[in-house]
């Protein structure tokens, strides 16, 4: 084989692939013609071709057994996935559960506690704000108070609620004479005026502490 | 002329060929959503990309079944391996394509202890003559199945350039991004491949003649 034949055989290899430009192509054919080699490897190439065409273009067999076995092995992954998920979380809640429970067990038994609030109560249309400052005792007041914004605040000289007495809410009017008169200290410059509050009501029928919620000017 | 009639069939190959595929981007989402226990998304990933793995294996192997053994391992490898896989690095099509190759290569290397040496007729031989026969003879459907039986006898750095560049018909680029080597070690593999299938099949038909 001629040198200069050996550098077109290469280029031969590419046209017999389609991948050759059509000036290039003018000039390896100018070449095929007049050398018989040359002819011969393009015509072998170029068979070469035509059956790896061929060979591409079969159809693919039905594999319906392997996507199956496939598909399996995915849902046999996902049930794993989910109970190691399960079992995280399982863990996880045992977790949680068991430090509330030392938690509760190091908190001390819940007493009736002395509690310092202080309470502003806004005069309609507008005034200084009152500062009450008053005990609070018991649980249940305690626990409405957080849950509301102000605290009820017990009635001076009312006997303390038990730790676990029932009690009952009653929103009503009160005036703030009636306040001054139970040991409030209320600074309102208008003893007519109606505080509109909450009333904490023990077992036995007496109010035991107030949460006031507005205060009105007197009618 | 004779030639050039042939060559016009593979004309319209050259473009598409070297033009490289576009990106998959469903792909992505797809995997995304597999990747959260979504069986529909797997089973559409599956399908669409079955076909190119089989094909790979089958051509890489010359047998359907180890080819079908070898597809349902790279599936299988992908349920438990999702996040192997990183689409800044390529696409999926590629990344199966080396799982693929990878399980091949395993597979070949332990059943290679009991195959008989049967390559002596991939060695060079006096190319004088046969060219001219093998144009029919391979275009005869029994020859293309021994040149897939060829195909799957040559050494392994030979075959993956055939089996990606021409059968696959992913441009040098992509075969050298897959294969990890350069552009031209793809090109002169593919030339080897390509000289020593021929000078196999001329072989053949030499022996046949005597």
């Amino acid at each position: 084989m001629l040198t200069e034949c050996r550098e077109y055989r290469e280029r031969l290899i590419e046209l017999a692939r389609g991948a050759v430009a059509a000036d290039e192509r003018r000039a390896l054919m100018a070449h095929v013609d007049v050398c018989a080699e040359c002819a011969q490897a393009l015509e072998g190439q170029l068979a070469l071709s035509a059956a790896l065409e061929s060979m591409a273009a079969e159809g693919l067999p039905e594999m319906a057994a392997i996507e199956a076995r496939v598909l399996a092995e995915f849902d046999r992954a996902a049930a794993r996935r989910v109970s190691r998920w399960v079992l995280v979380a399982g863990l996880a809640a045992a977790v949680c559960l068991g430090v509330v429970w030392v938690e509760r067990r190091r908190e001390p038994v819940e007493r009736p506690r002395v509690g310092v609030t202080t309470v502003a109560v806004q005069t309609a249309p507008a005034s200084r704000p009152v500062s009450v400052v008053q005990r609070v005792r018991h649980k249940m007041a305690r626990r409405q108070a957080n849950e509301e914004s102000q605290p009820f605040l017990e009635i001076p000289y009312t006997v303390p609620l038990a730790p676990e007495e029932q009690t009952t809410v009653v929103r009503m009017e009160i005036p703030v004479a009636a306040l001054i008169a139970v040991g409030f200290s209320v600074p309102a410059s208008d003893a007519g005026a109606v505080v509109e509050a909450e009333v904490l009501v023990s077992q036995d029928g007496r109010a035991r502490a107030i949460r006031p919620i507005s205060i009105s000017a007197s009618r | 002329m004779k030639i050039s009639g042939t060559l016009a069939r593979f004309e319209r190959n050259s473009v598409e060929r070297h033009m490289g595929e576009p990106e998959r981007r469903p792909d992505r989402d797809l995997l995304r959503q597999f990747c959260d226990g979504d069986r529909e998304a797997f089973t559409t990933l599956y399908r669409a990309h079955f076909p190119a793995v089989f094909r790979f294996a089958f051509y890489m192997t010359g047998d359907r079944i180890r080819a079908g053994e070898i597809t349902q391992d790279v599936f299988v490898w992908l349920v438990h391996h999702p996040s192997e896989f990183d689409a800044d690095r390529g696409d999926l099509p590629a990344f199966l394509g080396g799982v693929a190759r990878k399980l091949v290569h395993r597979r070949q290397q332990n059943e290679s202890r009991w195959r008989p040496l049967d390559d002596a007729a991939l060695l060079p031989r006096d190319g004088r003559g046969g060219d001219r026969e093998l144009v029919r003879g391979l275009e005869r459907r029994q020859d293309v199945a021994e040149l897939r039986q060829a195909i799957a006898a040559l050494p392994e750095r030979y075959r993956e350039a055939v089996v990606l560049c021409d059968l696959q018909e992913k441009s040098y680029q992509q075969a050298a991004r897959e294969l990890g080597c350069a552009l031209g070690t793809v090109r002169s593999r593919l030339h080897r491949a390509r000289e020593l299938l021929v000078r196999k099949f001329q072989g053949k038909k030499e022996g046949q003649k005597c």
